[in-house]
């Protein structure tokens, strides 16, 4: 795996700053990932938009009402 | 989230050119999307072309949904600075100018704001599967 210099610079400075950012990519669910790099950058938008609708119809339910 | 990250967003940043023509149109496909700025009061007030001009950032609403309107990043970048790094996303009919992927971490990164450091591990991540995919 090769990044351009711009990336790696991006990466370095991240290193140096904030280090649990890039000790944390290590847990990011790769599958997701690929998933998501197989849609098209519309679709992408379309499945972001559903998702953000679907959480926007939950609704916080008072302790009392359980 | 058009690179390819699986993040959910409720709303679009976008970085206006500032020159007064430009601003004139932005606000005239505003107008048009019953727009008004969210503000503590609710009171539905109207952003003026001119605001697209400063340096502040203003949060909006319309029918098409929330919009962020960033006449600076919180760095100082405006569109100039900018524009050297996006790249074009197209998708049929659809063309967009984006922040690049390293770009777009670096200000994640840097805002100080916890929601944008939650996505710079995914942006990361991505990074890496993308760099693998042109190894």
């Amino acid at each position: 795996m090769e990044f351009t210099e711009r990336e790696a610079a991006v990466r370095e400075a991240i290193r140096r700053t904030d280090p649990e950012l890039l000790a944390a990519a290590d847990e990011v669910d790769r599958a997701t990932l690929a998933y998501s790099a197989s849609l098209t950058p519309l679709e992408r938008l379309r499945a972001a938009t559903d998702n953000a609708h679907a959480l926007a119809r939950f609704s916080r339910v008072p302790p009392t009402s359980r | 989230m058009l690179h390819g990250a699986p993040v959910t967003t409720f709303d679009l940043d976008i970085v206006p050119l500032r020159v007064p023509e430009n601003a004139e149109r932005l606000m005239a496909l505003l107008t048009a999307h019953e727009v008004h700025i969210i503000e503590p009061m609710k009171r539905k007030l109207l952003p003026r072309s001119t605001d697209f001009l400063r340096h502040g950032q203003l949060n909006l609403s319309t029918d098409l949904g929330p919009l962020d309107v960033l006449c600076q990043l919180h760095d100082g970048r405006g569109y100039e600075e900018l524009i050297d790094h996006t790249v074009a996303v197209e998708d049929g009919d659809l063309r967009v100018r984006i922040l690049d992927l390293p770009t777009l971490i670096e200000v994640k990164a840097s805002t100080g704001r916890a929601k944008d450091r939650l996505t710079v591990p995914i942006l990361l991540a991505l990074q890496e599967e993308l760099a693998k995919q042109q190894a």
